[in-house]
């Protein structure tokens, strides 16, 4: 969290952040299952997947550095000054609404844009709804685990500060698993073409 | 930002990333061998894992 003032505070404000994110992230998820439902995905998964696969391989190889492309994103950041408006509850719910969209802040590595394709191409809103909110917990765990592996409060300029020293370290880690998830559909694939 | 505080919490907050990525990847094989939807699952969290910077 951006501001933590007592460990009950940060407990209640981290909380409602993580369960705010993960409601709008399964209600986006969702919505975009059913999206792909109705466009009809789920009778062409094969062509879906296939398509999946060839992004996840782009992305991770974006993110080892092989490729150099900009990821559609919308250059924003939360506001702080919530804290200030609303209170560190308010304000935790505003951010959770706020950074879980994903949509309407900066992107920085392409798994979130694999994970809405693959919401879309599976065609199914229940499987969206769990990739989503998947993404969402690993988007909310670092504000979990800041405070025991920062020395100080885990006030956003020094956990930031520890991310963009350590960028390198974090591209590689979504390289993993977009390599992984490569991994999982190519597999996915080779049953279904057995199959056929 | 103090050079010593960061090198510390950048160590530890590495630490943590490694255990994020194996847990992530042994759950992935665990429920892939189950459902290879389901192993889909732990690795949207790890694919969310590095986005603090955003926060």
């Amino acid at each position: 969290m951006k501001v933590a003032r007592d460990w009950r505070t940060w407990l209640a404000a981290v909380s409602v952040y993580t369960l705010t994110g993960l409601g709008v992230t399964l209600a986006i998820g969702a919505g975009i299952g059913e999206l792909g439902q109705v466009a009809g995905q789920a009778g062409r998964l094969t062509l879906g997947l296939a398509v999946c696969l060839v992004v996840a391989l782009v992305l991770a190889a974006r993110e080892l550095g092989v490729l150099r492309f900009r990821l559609p994103e919308r250059p924003l950041q939360t506001e702080k000054v919530w804290m200030h408006q609303f209170g560190p509850l308010g304000a935790a719910t505003l951010w959770g609404l706020h950074l879980s969209l994903g949509f309407f802040t900066r992107i920085n590595y392409g798994g979130f844009w694999l994970l809405t394709l693959l919401a879309f191409a599976l065609g199914s809103p229940g499987l969206g709804a769990l990739l989503m909110a998947g993404h969402w917990i690993g988007k909310a765990l670092p504000v979990w685990v800041a405070p025991l592996a920062l020395r100080r409060s885990a006030d956003g300029s020094e956990v930031v500060g520890v991310w963009e020293t350590d960028a390198r370290h974090y591209r590689r880690v979504q390289a993993v698993g977009l390599g992984a998830t490569a991994l999982v559909i190519a597999v996915w694939l080779a049953v279904l073409a057995a199959g056929a | 930002m103090d050079t010593t505080v960061a090198a510390v919490g950048s160590d530890r907050l590495r630490l943590a990333s490694y255990l994020v990525v194996a847990t992530a990847l042994v759950a992935a094989a665990g429920a892939g061998a189950v459902d290879l939807r389901l192993g889909l699952l732990p690795l949207a969290a790890l694919l969310g894992w590095s986005h603090l910077r955003s926060i």
